[in-house]
């Protein structure tokens, strides 16, 4: 408690500095300690699930420590663009889209980050566009990741004809150039997010379709799962009790890796003016910024160009970081099962 | 190893951004000009000059690309009968000329010993036979308009006569942009439009194309000697590709730029070179498609989006304060024949709610948008992925007296099909030649004509009607008293800020900069926003081209 009221003190202290956009920040940040509070409350009413609760907060502990220090940071990189994500109302006091300010302040105590050209504020487009970038990468890698992944699934278990065919329509897909064609379909379709969406999620399922179609051939064969086929077990059954939490790691790996795949090309394709004009995504800040005439002649690049930038880079590193080491971790993991 | 490298790797980028963090705020430390000797004077001729290129088709009359500089390139071939300087109309092919009383007969005397640059003698047939060969196709830019000429006549082969339907004021205005061909070499031409051969390009014009790459948006024009007029001050140039004309500038890869007017201080502070700022005679236009949305031929509506659209905003935040607010009278400010006295249309969404309430638009079911009768007043607005920015900030403003925009950003080709088709409820399209002679009022705002194959659309397309403003256009059109044709154009300035057919935005207002020691002899014409546009920017201004 003390401390809550020191925090305060304190942001009163640069409140009176003028320095009323930290003190927002500090004030959200506030907002989500009673938050979490409220949380841990609302748990402490169900007395019983806290130990199971408990448990299971053990065991992420027990499996982040697992991780590499690059893993860890990883992790903590991608909680924290989540919460800037989630909260963005809360850690940021003008909307994305109004015009708030002059056109390209300086970062100040009015508008952290500045302002662009229009007149918006920096800050609030980068915490609302680090909204559309999760959704859109996430967005992808589950409908593409688990959804290619029950169809590899399937055809595996199945093989015969279903098999052939969908193994054919892979190989088609993934000797297309993609994003060549992305360029050429979401020109043709228009800008829209959902548009992006379905072309991202047309190119990228076929690898996960692939990965999973061979991990069930293999697992096929194991004995235990000729056992309980012997048993009477139904084919959903064996899918759903054995196959699929055994492929679900693999494609935990591959759908983050799909995730940073479909960021990337949605900033690509709204850095190339085909996405959503009038969204606020990190892609867009970019090719407003650049669009800008002359911009490396101004300082407003300092602060219109770098910061998405550097949230992408982020991003996108704290994704590669976690993906090598969900390889690395679950990789024997699943060795040592097979080896049953 | 490898771990540790990517930990390093991962700190360094943090530590970049706080870096750079760090940098904002601090001024930059100007870098002093270094202490040059240059004569305040400049150069006035130069060997060779580099402009940024771009692919604007094969400069010949047919293939040149509707947008963009097309047109100046074929300028630099082939010769009209009468050129545009600083002040006005100059003799040029012709060397003088009479119209007679009635205003019908312009008789041409022209230039003796004129040859094309393949060695064939210049005549008055040439003139006839263009005039009737561009009456079965039309050139990209500059054909006289149908039903004006009746007749070409050639007196003798060094005097022709041109019989007019009816009088017409612009007549020898248009002739500026009249281009004439070889009569020798298109007479055999059926589709010029294909016509791609090196003889398509013979002229009588100062400059030969020695070299055009499309791929490349290269373009290299060489003095021509048979030349008949004063001598060329440059002697070579050439439009080369570049990626950013500000760092090519810098680099000295082009000899003239373009510069935006946060960058206008580093070469303000240089004096080796110049920095000028342009007419403002070109601009955006916002279209209503009255065609589409009949609500919006309620003159009401109209003016509400010209008093919530702020434009002098625009002006601040997307030009950069390079450009000046659009005059609802269409002309800008820096237009010879613009009435100072319309009126005004300062931001005001007060006064454009006001108007849509008049017009019984009102916000009924609470939702931010105005309807009326199960009618929302909801729009999308389609421009050139170029345009976005005014998009966004058109949206902001239109929503403040509740009206909805939803953006649609077009490739700019699309965006110009889509004009000219009608296929749009609102738009925004960004052209030159709002310094031209004011008869474009009656070629984009009355229904009686319409202007085809240009970027700016008649108004038959975009469904305005206004008969006051079509009978003040054809009366214009017929008088050849400048007084009194003046006070016509004012009256239609008048007719048309009353009535709002389409708002101008903004029109720009560019800096222009070049280095005085390389070549000084840039001209704007009367009539034109761009210095390198004109033919008389590469020529020695002695004998008829003398600096007036």
């Amino acid at each position: 408690m003390m401390k809550g009221i020191d925090t305060f003190g304190k942001a009163n202290e640069i409140e009176a500095f003028g320095k009323a956009g930290i003190f927002s920040f500090i004030r959200a940040l506030n907002h989500t300690i009673i938050f979490n509070k409220i949380i841990t409350k609302i748990s402490n009413f169900k007395l019983v699930s806290v130990s199971g609760l408990f448990s299971k907060f053990e065991k992420i502990a027990k499996f982040f420590s697992s991780f590499s220090l690059e893993g860890k940071i990883g992790v903590l990189g991608l909680f924290c663009i989540f919460s800037l994500a989630i909260f963005a109302p809360l850690l940021t006091t003008y909307p994305p889209q109004k015009i708030t300010g002059n056109s390209l302040e300086p970062p100040g105590p009015e508008h952290i980050l500045g302002t662009d050209e229009l007149g918006m504020d920096i800050w609030a487009q980068i915490c609302y566009g680090a909204r559309m970038s999760l959704t859109i990468g996430l967005a992808v890698a589950f409908i593409a990741g688990f959804g290619g992944g029950a169809l590899g699934i399937l055809a595996g278990y199945k093989g015969g004809y279903i098999d052939q065919g969908l193994m054919r329509i892979i190989d088609i897909i993934m000797a297309l150039p993609s994003f060549p064609l992305l360029i050429v379909i979401s020109a043709f379709l228009g800008p829209s997010i959902l548009n992006v969406v379905l072309i991202l999620v047309l190119f990228s399922w076929a690898k996960p379709a692939r990965i999973a179609r061979s991990q069930t051939l293999s697992l096929k064969q194991n004995p235990y799962i000729l056992a309980a086929k012997n048993y009477g077990a139904k084919p959903f059954y064996l899918l759903r009790r054995h196959i699929f939490p055994e492929v679900l790691p693999v494609l935990f790996v591959l759908v983050i890796g799909i995730s940073s795949h479909a960021i990337i090309a949605e900033t690509g394709l709204a850095f190339l003016g085909l996405g959503d004009p009038t969204s606020k995504s990190w892609g867009m800040m970019l090719n407003h910024a650049t669009g800008f005439r002359s911009i490396y002649f101004t300082p407003y690049w300092k602060w219109w160009l770098l910061p998405p930038l550097f949230m992408l880079i982020f991003l996108l590193l704290s994704l590669a970081f976690i993906s090598r080491d969900m390889e690395s971790i679950l990789d024997p993991k699943l060795k040592l099962k097979k080896g049953f | 190893m490898v771990k540790k490298k990517l930990i390093a790797l991962f700190f360094c980028l943090a530590a970049l951004l706080l870096i750079t963090a760090g940098c904002i705020g601090q001024d930059e430390a100007q870098a002093e000009p270094s202490a040059k000797n240059i004569s305040e004077t400049g150069s006035e001729h130069a060997d060779v000059v580099y402009l940024s290129g771009g692919d604007y088709g094969y400069p010949q009359p047919f293939t040149i690309y509707p947008r963009g500089p097309g047109s100046s390139k074929v300028g630099m071939i082939f010769d009209s009968l009468v050129e545009r300087d600083e002040k006005g109309i100059l003799p040029w092919l012709a060397k003088s000329w009479n119209v007679s009383s009635n205003g019908k007969e312009y008789t041409f005397n022209l230039r003796k010993g004129v040859t094309w640059s393949d060695g064939v003698l210049f005549t008055a047939n040439d003139v006839k036979f263009t005039f009737e060969y561009e009456q079965k196709n039309l050139p990209v830019s500059g054909g006289i308009e149908a039903g004006v000429v009746d007749h070409v006549q050639v007196v003798d082969p060094n005097t022709v006569k041109f019989v007019l339907k009816q009088p017409v004021s612009t007549f020898l205005y248009k002739l500026t942009g009249f281009k004439i061909l070889p009569k020798h070499i298109y007479k055999n031409v059926q589709d010029p439009v294909g016509f791609l051969d090196p003889k398509a390009v013979t002229g009588t014009g100062p400059f030969l194309l020695d070299e055009y790459n499309k791929e490349h948006g290269t373009y290299r024009f060489v003095t021509n000697e048979n030349f008949w007029g004063p001598d060329t001050a440059v002697k070579t140039v050439e439009f080369i590709p570049v990626s950013d004309a500000l760092i090519a500038f810098e680099q000295g890869k082009i000899d003239f730029t373009g510069v935006s007017p946060d960058t206008l201080e580093r070469f303000r502070a240089d004096p080796a070179i110049r920095v000028v700022q342009q007419p403002a005679f070109w601009g955006y236009q916002f279209y209503f498609n009255m065609n589409k949305c009949p609500e919006l031929k309620d003159r009401k509506i109209r003016q509400a989006f010209a008093y919530a659209i702020d434009r002098a905003e625009l002006v601040e935040k997307i030009a950069r304060g390079a450009g000046k607010p659009g005059k609802m009278g269409i002309l800008s400010e820096d237009h010879l024949w613009y009435n100072p006295t319309q009126p005004e249309y300062a931001y005001n969404p007060k006064k454009a709610e006001a108007l849509l309430e008049e017009a019984g638009w009102l916000d009924t079911d609470g939702d931010g948008i105005r309807d009326k009768e199960g009618k929302k007043l909801s729009y999308v607005l389609s421009l050139g992925s170029g345009e976005v920015r005014i998009g966004e900030l058109l949206k902001e403003r239109l929503k403040e007296i509740g009206i909805d925009i939803q953006v649609r950003a077009l490739e700019g080709k699309s965006r110009d099909a889509n004009l000219r088709n009608g296929d749009f409820e609102l738009l925004i399209s960004g052209f030159g030649g709002w310094g031209r002679d004011a008869d474009y009022l009656r070629t984009r705002y009355c229904d009686t004509d319409s202007q085809a194959g240009s970027v700016a659309s008649g108004a038959r397309v975009f469904g305005y009607h206004n008969a006051t403003l079509n009978a003040l256009a054809a009366q214009q059109l017929q008088e050849t008293d400048e007084e009194k044709r003046k006070e016509i154009i004012y009256e239609m300035q008048l007719v048309l800020a009353e009535d709002v057919p389409a708002i101008p935005l903004y029109y720009t207002t560019s800096y222009d900069a070049w280095r005085i020691s390389k070549y000084d002899g840039w001209m704007n014409m009367y009539d034109h926003h761009a210095r390198t546009h004109s033919i008389l920017s590469y020529l020695k201004r002695d004998g008829l081209a003398k600096k007036r």
